[in-house]
């Protein structure tokens, strides 16, 4: 049957950036196989009923093949329909309360992130963070909010001072924060006492993809000996890495940076503008997740334990893309 | 923004730049072969003050095993750092150097530190290079006693550097 239209206009919002932020992406993508699921009208045979969600499925993670948090809601909903018994009626429900508790899990993660996060900040502490990440921001309100914190750095980042919506989030919630140049982390590093930060995606090995400047200043924690957090969900660990497939670090426009005059007047200059950049595990003493505070080296576990089926399917099928109408025989 | 300055200068030379953000630094080591910066004061156990962020790019070089050398004349060798006097590293107002419509957009308790320069360990430099010779910062001591004549180097107060120049003058 049909792909209803409900479904057709989340993937298109998905793919054109109407709908964005991992976590945004990924209910997006989950309500989609719900509203999919129950909108369902062909043969009432289970077989025709997984493969047209497989092709659901498909569709939604084709629309942004980059961002880990999507195909991860569509493993997290599918894993559990097709390894579910029964009639077309109880998959169908089935369908729909998995989403329904994919969406209400990652809602309620930023909140258990902060405070199992918040547990592992010492008394009287001084907190760097760089970029802004919602996790990290939980983690060092929650602190604050225990009389855990006295002062927080936050960096700028350019080139979009995302420090500067740090900033803001932090004030908002009374912690008493102060901006700091990207260049100024090694100057600063021997007042703070904890470095936490977000991540966009965790590796298989523990090394975390996260806004450029990350790896760095981790570097510097790891120099003067300061611990190290990162802030992540579990549906930002990326099974496909697990077989060695790279994170794609996406390198954006030149003008981004400096004014398209100034590139104009000067083509002998390239500008090279990364987004994103990789922490090697050992700069990291713990990935906060909402289950549980974990080492990097122990990223496989949640892996295996999230998407153990996805996994399964990686190894035997094309290296890092899953194609779900495949799988149905 | 004065790497852009870098950047121009450099290419005028004739050779070609990539220009790059301070936060991409560590990104890019691993292509990097040396690192070259000037000095706004050495100290005499051959640590630099430079501007803020090279302790950061000395470290990150290091962490890679690329080689650091620092371009700084003798003039800018502080001798009294050997008799305990700290180097003193002012910190910038941070309302001086954003825009007004930027200033008008922050969170009304914003607050900021600006630090100008940063300190980079001796261990994270391989070499000085002056116009006496390229030395290792360990060296900085041996040179310093063969500019001022002894070790440790006298300082002159300042009346008598002035007597000297008005006797010189005269």
């Amino acid at each position: 049957m049909q792909i209803p239209p409900k479904v057709l206009e989340i993937a298109d919002g998905i793919k054109t950036m109407r709908i964005r932020g991992a976590g945004k992406i990924a209910r997006a993508a989950a309500e989609a196989l719900k509203i999919a699921a129950l909108e369902y009208k062909g043969p009432s045979d289970e077989k025709s009923f997984r493969k047209y969600m497989a092709r659901v499925a498909d569709l939604l993670i084709s629309t942004r093949p980059t961002a880990v948090s999507l195909p991860n809601a569509v493993y997290y909903v599918m894993y559990r329909l097709l390894t579910a018994e029964g009639t077309v009626k109880q998959l169908i429900e089935t369908a729909a309360r998995v989403a329904d508790q994919f969406i209400l899990e990652s809602l309620e993660a930023v909140k258990k992130i902060g405070e199992i996060g918040a547990r592992r900040i010492r008394d009287d502490s001084v907190v760097l963070t760089h970029c802004h990440s919602t996790a990290a921001a939980s983690v060092i309100i929650t602190a604050y909010k225990m009389g855990k914190i006295r002062k927080v750095y936050s960096t700028e980042t350019r080139p979009f001072y995302q420090g500067r919506i740090t900033m803001r989030h932090l004030l908002e919630a009374g912690v008493p924060a102060t901006q700091i140049p990207d260049s100024a982390v090694r100057y600063i590093m021997h007042e703070v006492d904890h470095v936490v930060v977000g991540a966009d995606t965790v590796a298989s090995n523990g090394a975390v993809v996260n806004k450029i400047g990350t790896s760095q200043v981790a570097l510097a924690a790891h120099e003067a000996r300061v611990r190290v957090f990162v802030a992540a969900e579990t549906y930002k660990f990326s099974p496909a890495t697990v077989i060695g497939e790279l994170v794609p670090i996406e390198f954006r426009s030149p003008e981004e940076i400096v004014p398209r005059e100034w590139i104009e007047k000067n083509p002998g200059i390239e500008v090279l503008n990364p987004s994103f950049d990789v922490t090697p595990p050992e700069y990291i003493d713990a990935i906060i997740t909402e289950t549980g505070v974990i080492p990097p080296q122990a990223a496989i576990l949640v892996l295996m334990d999230r998407f153990g089926w996805a996994l399964s399917k990686i190894k035997q099928g094309e290296i890092g893309r899953i194609k779900f109408e495949e799988t149905i025989d | 923004m004065e790497g852009l300055k870098t950047a121009e200068e450099i290419n005028r030379i004739g050779y070609s730049v990539k220009l790059i953000i301070d936060s991409a630094v560590r990104f890019f080591m691993k292509d990097i072969d040396k690192v070259l910066v000037g000095a706004e004061a050495v100290a005499v156990n051959g640590a630099v003050v430079s501007k803020v962020g090279m302790s950061l790019i000395s470290l990150i070089a290091n962490e890679a095993r690329v080689r650091v050398f620092v371009i700084a004349p003798l003039s800018k060798f502080n001798v009294e750092t050997l008799f305990g006097e700290l180097v003193e590293l002012p910190e910038g107002d941070w309302r001086r150097l954003m825009s007004p419509e930027v200033l008008a957009e922050l969170p009304e308790n914003y607050n900021a530190r600006v630090p100008l320069y940063d300190v980079a360990p001796p261990s994270y430099i391989d070499g000085i290079a002056t116009e006496r010779g390229l030395f290792a910062p360990q060296a900085i001591p041996v040179v310093l006693k063969d500019v001022y004549g002894r070790w440790p180097p006298k300082v002159i107060e300042l009346e008598d550097v002035l007597a000297k120049i008005k006797s010189l003058l005269r």
